[in-house]
């Protein structure tokens, strides 16, 4: 049982939404550049039973052989990859960029950074209790 | 925005009022282009300048949520311009480079202070989104302030 | 004393079973005498570690869901995060309070 699974996790997410808010302002800073189409980053979901399907340990049907160890804890990665955002639509100049549309995407991603940074706090302070034995301390 | 929204909470209400901001900012955008065109008697296509209105159209959030407010929740879209066919004033000035065989120029059927009331209320229209927007973000602050 | 405040605190986690005799085991003689017949200190505790699991298992999930951004339940979340930490806390207090009381009965000399 992972005490520190839970942060890991949260922690994972919080470098996803640092990373969206900097590409996001970078949406921002190219306003007027023409022929720019705004850039977001997409995750893909960790896990899930497809994946670790494949993730097949190698027998070792005999002892001669070499034995080969499944990879450990791969498939709960969850990965993200930079894609051009689907919704934005062109102006005169080719640029796509909408300030609004950037700016409401900015204050979402910063919406949800607060609220995992506050529950890593949370889990924290919760396993820092359990730690001093549930007295105050 | 391509995201799947589970609920009706903060994160769509963001985008639908973002997708206001947007439609209001375009309306401007069109209000602008008929001002600056309201003497305009030769546009590109030869004929006088016709005022643009713009055209809204709704699009569903989520339409296959389970929550059934989320359903009917809608984003809008300015979708197009529709130019007005209203004909515009015709004024008598035969020594005008446009004018007729009749000695009448045909003047765009832009009505500048209708324009800017219309410009008035976009510019009111998108306050109260961003408004809007400001309140989300701090519901989401206040729910965020409960774990703690 | 010890013993009253327990009562009050056991109250709201248990249901009363009237008629069942207490064939658990009471934490000392004096125990069993500031409290209902029915309700034994393991039960109590039983239950709280169990809604505190429960509520545990609930917040994990919820919290899951929104670290992959699959979740956008933002308060239901917050809270469901903020009754488990209550639980468990409460399991710990329970836990020592129940310590504590019998520690002072372990120290009545007889």
């Amino acid at each position: 049982m992972g005490l520190l699974d839970a942060v890991q996790r949260l922690h994972v997410g919080l470098d996803y939404h640092l990373a969206r808010h900097n590409l996001l302002t970078s949406n921002l800073a190219h306003l007027d550049t023409p022929n720019y189409k705004p850039l977001d980053l997409e995750r893909t979901p960790a896990g899930g039973t497809f994946h670790a399907a494949m993730q097949v340990a190698l027998a070792q049907t005999d002892p001669g052989h070499l034995g080969a160890a499944a990879p450990a804890g791969r498939e709960e990665e969850a990965t993200w990859k930079t894609i051009e955002d689907p919704g934005a639509r062109p102006g005169y100049d080719g640029n796509a960029v909408s300030v609004d549309r950037e700016a409401a995407k900015i204050a979402a991603n910063q919406v949800r950074y607060d609220a995992l940074a506050s529950l890593v706090s949370g889990e924290l302070s919760g396993l820092s209790w359990a730690a001093n034995d549930g007295r105050a301390g | 925005m391509s995201h799947k929204y589970s609920v009706a909470g903060v994160f769509s209400a963001m985008d639908v009022a973002a997708s206001g901001l947007t439609a209001e900012r375009g309306r401007m955008n069109v209000i602008a282009s008929n001002l600056a065109n309201a003497q305009t008697t030769k546009a590109a296509d030869g004929t006088p300048y016709k005022r643009l209105d713009p055209v809204f159209v709704s699009r569903p959030v989520s339409p296959g949520a389970f929550d059934a407010v989320l359903r009917n929740v809608n984003e809008v879209q300015l979708q197009g311009v529709r130019p007005d066919p209203t004909p515009g004033q015709l004024v008598y000035d035969p020594g005008h480079p446009d004018a007729n065989a009749a000695g009448y120029v045909q003047y765009p059927n832009v009505n500048v202070v209708t324009e800017m009331v219309n410009l008035m209320t976009a510019s009111r229209a998108y306050e109260a989104g961003v408004s809007s927007i400001e309140s989300i973000k701090s519901m989401a602050r206040e729910a965020i302030k409960i774990g703690q | 004393m010890a013993i009253a405040p327990i009562t009050e605190l056991m109250q709201p986690l248990t249901t009363t079973r009237t008629g069942e005799a207490d064939s658990s085991p009471a934490i000392g003689p004096g125990a069993t005498a500031g409290v209902t017949a029915d309700v034994s200190f393991g039960d109590v505790l039983g239950k709280a570690i169990e809604q505190a699991n429960r509520a545990d298992a609930f917040a994990s999930q919820k919290v899951d869901a929104l670290a992959r951004g699959v979740g956008d339940d933002l308060h239901g979340t917050m809270i469901a995060v903020k009754e488990a930490d209550i639980s468990i806390k409460l399991v710990g207090t329970i836990r020592n309070k129940l310590l504590d009381a019998f520690n002072e009965i372990w120290r009545t000399s007889v």
